[in-house]
């Protein structure tokens, strides 16, 4: 036991630098991976078009996915302490699906951008996914309880219908809506308005301090309700604000980049297993690592079929998927021996 | 007299059996994609189309035609429903064409996916509906005046063009371009451009940003933000070329040479090809009286 | 502290229409073992749960030190009374030793647990006889070693109430014995200890005070010698029971006959 505060502090501070530093070796060396020869040489010689590709575009997509799989990586933690189920996530609890119904319904109905400049698709995204989250939290509460396993049957549900509806859509839809659709039923990091990045860092960050500081009462809640009652939590209370703070953070990215799965379930899956279930170690690693996972994968998605550009969500299920089920793997065999 | 009337019967018999094959034009055929519409019609056949799909909007007498449904998902109780003695199926991945032959219908299946697709679909048609002289003709008449088009690009530079095809409205995230192979290809090569995303596999792929910046066109021609009416305001066309001023270094940008489009016949490859490729020529060399 | 620790007055709890509990009224002091008993569906929990705060919606009084237990905020109440649930389901990988500093959350506003915090649990962890379970994964514990832990925890808390929902149930003899040992001592030092329990032998040897439930309603409350007579256990768990005297000098309870 770490009676002395020594060893058991160092483990709060190695391991999220571990992470930081692999976040930071991500964003210092992605940036020059792509499809088009770019030098440093130029770039710091302000030689277009390096000087554009790597300014406005690179270092934007990659600073979006790191934000973004951060974002998708806390927002699955969160719901996964909240569920106690480690199968929650932005995804499963239709979240994802619900802003991509709000971007498709702006695509088929919104009025053409009358050069308002107002970016009409992510905020339509933006209020689907606190839609269907009102959906679901409202379909599985009974009273002021909540009860997870119905929470994520409601969330399977409100999925199947958005998706449901965007098929639906797509039917009727114009050539170009189209593909605008594909966009959005797919999920891709490729949003170049640093004022959307910029606001969706603001949000991200802000609401992983409030949850790390937090930290502890999110132990009480992961291990259980009425363990965390009995500890000081104020349960309802918590939980609500847990499930509008998890949403807040699933909703802006869903709106960013449309819905890109596995991502909210492997890495927080990962980091417990890597580092235990102490939410003072899973909230800011799973913002850490979950950023570089996603800045990885975004730079192969951009880049392996150049000049085409294939969806993140792709990569992330090609990649994840089968860690994931190494690591279901592992856990079998733990259980078994 | 009499004698006669076993020879006329038999006679009769025979031309009754043999009638479903030798009947020269069939009277209701259905039709299950714009592209398929436009060439009944441009064949002299739309008296005889009884029914389109629900995406056909030219010529404007195909809008009042009972729908059929998409042309990825018809509604095959429909077409049954139309009694059609032809129906003319795009290629689909659905076995339209063996399930509506399973229902005893007499069916033509053609796939208008590129400009050669287009003349092989007018004879394909024109055959099935026994007016093959026409199907040529029309055939013929189109290549020559795309030739005609060809030839008068053929002189002038090409600028570099990028065809957006699809983007997330109101923003330049999530840019799908024409690609090699595709038709839009096709149309920007006879009107005397070169596609920077011609080397791509896809038709239709979504494209990087960074790759548009590198390929670096002269031309942008954006159908990104377009609906259904196929027509562009003055509005539109502003708010479009102030979203492309965005990205401030591209040739494009800096030339002033971005356009928003809105057109049917850039979309459906059928007769109006020519049309279509004289929209793009119009865009490309506005240098050319066309 | 003069007031007495808790004091339940007219006390009923229904789900939904059916009552669970019925005008339960008493007092329970520092410094004393309450026994909770009562044949299945008599109400035990229910009313532990309720003493606990875990439970809204009841009617009548039930007040922890002067002061109804809904009107507590959450964190002070959780300095004062602890509860041991009857099993603890994780679903992730906590070890022992993070469970039982969940104890201190109530005591520190820091992200991290000061010394005394850990030379608390510490000493919870010796008394429960699990310090070598401290780096194991919670989850892979045996039941009787979760239930170690659990009230670990809960003493980890440094509670002047101590409400336990059949601590025993998962342990083995030896264990059983330690922890009613561990409850004996805590309640020296001037806990309130109450136990929900089907061992109405561990209610005789070791509590103060015996509360019987029969269907919500409290059938006899008081000394294990006035409450746990073979006439009442008969008619309450219909089974039958004699007394036996022990050679230690105290009563046996023998029953099902």
């Amino acid at each position: 036991m770490d009676t002395d505060r020594g060893p058991g502090l160092n483990r709060f501070v190695w391991v999220p630098f571990l992470c930081l530093v692999v976040l930071a070796a991500t964003l210092v060396v992605t940036p020059w991976i792509g499809s088009s020869h770019v030098t440093a040489a130029r770039v710091f010689a302000g030689v277009s078009p390096d000087v554009e590709i790597f300014y406005q575009f690179r270092v934007p997509r990659v600073l979006l996915a790191a934000l973004a799989g951060g974002a998708l990586a806390l927002a699955g933690t969160l719901f996964q302490a909240l569920l106690r189920d480690s199968l929650a996530d932005p995804f499963t609890l239709g979240i994802s699906s619900g802003a991509s119904l709000g971007a498709v319904l702006a695509i088929c109905f919104g009025t053409r951008d009358g050069g308002t400049g107002l970016p009409v698709v992510w905020l339509a995204a933006l209020s689907g996914a606190a839609l269907a989250f009102l959906l679901v939290l409202g379909l599985a509460s009974q009273g002021p309880r909540v009860s997870s396993f119905s929470l994520l049957m409601a969330g399977v549900t409100v999925n199947t219908m958005a998706i449901a509806v965007i098929l639906l859509l797509k039917t009727t839809a114009s050539n170009a809506q189209s593909f605008a659709i594909n966009r959005w039923l797919m999920g891709s990091i490729d949003s170049h308005e640093p004022p959307a990045i910029a606001t969706l860092g603001v949000v991200v960050l802000a609401a992983a301090g409030y949850a790390w500081k937090n930290a502890r009462a999110w132990n009480l809640v992961a291990a259980g309700e009425e363990w965390a009652a009995s500890r000081g939590v104020d349960t309802s209370r918590f939980l609500w604000r847990g499930f509008i703070l998890g949403s807040a953070v699933a909703g802006s990215v869903a709106a960013l980049t449309g819905p890109v799965g596995f991502l909210g379930l492997i890495v927080p899956h990962a980091l417990r297993l890597m580092v235990g279930a102490d939410h003072r170690l899973l909230i800011p690693c799973s913002l850490l690592l979950g950023g570089a996972f996603l800045a990885v994968c975004d730079t192969a998605a951009r880049t392996v079929a150049a000049p085409n550009d294939i969806p993140v969500g792709v990569v992330t299920a090609m990649l994840g998927g089968p860690f994931f089920l190494w690591l279901l793997k592992g856990r079998q065999q733990r259980f078994w021996s | 007299m009499l004698r006669m009337i076993p020879g006329l019967q038999l006679a009769a018999l025979l031309l009754w059996i043999a009638t479903p094959y030798v009947t020269a034009a069939p009277q209701r055929v259905v039709s299950t994609s714009p592209a398929i519409t436009e060439i009944l019609f441009a064949l002299g056949l739309g008296d005889h189309v009884v029914g389109v799909s629900s995406f056909c909007r030219y010529p404007e007498a195909a809008l009042k035609l009972p729908k059929i449904g998409g042309f990825a998902e018809p509604n095959v109780e429909y077409i049954l429903q139309l009694r059609p003695d032809l129906v003319i199926v795009q290629k689909n991945p659905i076995r339209l064409t063996e399930r509506l032959q399973a229902a005893k219908l007499t069916v033509a299946e053609v796939s208008p996916d590129s400009m050669e697709g287009v003349h092989r679909s007018i004879r394909q048609i024109a055959a099935a509906a026994g007016v093959a002289g026409k199907g040529e003709e029309l055939s013929a008449s189109l290549r020559r005046k795309l030739e005609k088009i060809q030839a008068k690009t053929a002189a002038l530079g090409k600028p570099k063009t990028v065809f957006i095809i699809g983007r997330t409205v109101g923003t330049l995230d999530g840019l799908f371009a024409a690609g090699g192979g595709s038709y839009l290809a096709e149309l920007i090569d006879v009107a005397g451009g070169v596609n920077v995303f011609r080397d791509s596999g896809a038709a239709y792929p979504k494209v990087t940003a960074e790759e548009l910046m590198a390929r670096n066109p002269e031309v942008v021609i954006d159908m990104g933000d377009s609906t259904h009416t196929g027509v562009i305001t003055e509005e539109h066309r502003v708010a479009v070329v102030k979203l492309w001023s965005k990205f401030a270094m591209l040739r494009a940008v800096k030339d002033k040479r971005v356009y928003a489009v809105a057109d049917d016949r850039l979309v459906v490859a059928g007769p109006r090809m020519v049309e279509a490729a004289l929209v793009l020529a119009r865009i490309l060399h506005p240098e050319v009286a066309w | 502290m003069s007031a007495a620790a808790f004091r339940l007055a007219g006390l009923g709890f229904a789900y939904d229409q059916s009552a669970v509990l019925h005008d339960v009224s008493m007092e329970w002091q520092a410094g004393e073992w309450v026994a909770i008993c009562g044949p299945n569906g008599a109400g035990k929990s229910t009313l532990l749960t309720i003493c606990a705060g875990l439970r809204g919606g009841y009617t009548g009084t039930c007040e922890f030190q002067g002061r109804g237990v809904g009107r507590w905020a959450r964190r002070a109440f959780a300095r004062k009374v602890a509860f041991v649930p009857q099993t603890l389901r994780v679903e992730f990988p906590f070890s022992a030793e993070q469970v039982v500093l969940m104890g201190r959350t109530p005591f520190g506003d820091g992200l991290f647990e000061g010394e005394e915090d850990f030379a608390v649990a510490r000493r919870a962890m010796e008394r429960c006889d699990c310090m070598e379970l401290a780096k194991r994964d919670f989850r892979e514990l045996s039941g009787g070693e979760r239930q170690r832990v659990v009230l670990a925890a809960a003493l980890a808390q440094s509670p002047e109430a101590l409400l336990l929902d059949e601590p025993a149930a998962f342990l083995d003899l030896k264990h059983q014995q330690r922890m009613h040992g561990v409850l004996s001592e805590v309640k020296r030092e001037g806990t309130l200890v109450v136990s929900v329990t089907h061992d109405l032998n561990h209610a005789a040897v070791y509590a103060d005070k015996v509360v019987l439930l029969e269907a919500g309603r409290v059938r006899a409350f008081g000394t294990a010698r006035e409450v746990l007579t073979p006439e009442r256990i008969r008619e309450v768990f219909a089974v039958e029971a004699e007394l036996v005297a022990r050679r230690s000098g105290g009563q046996w309870i023998a029953y099902g006959l």
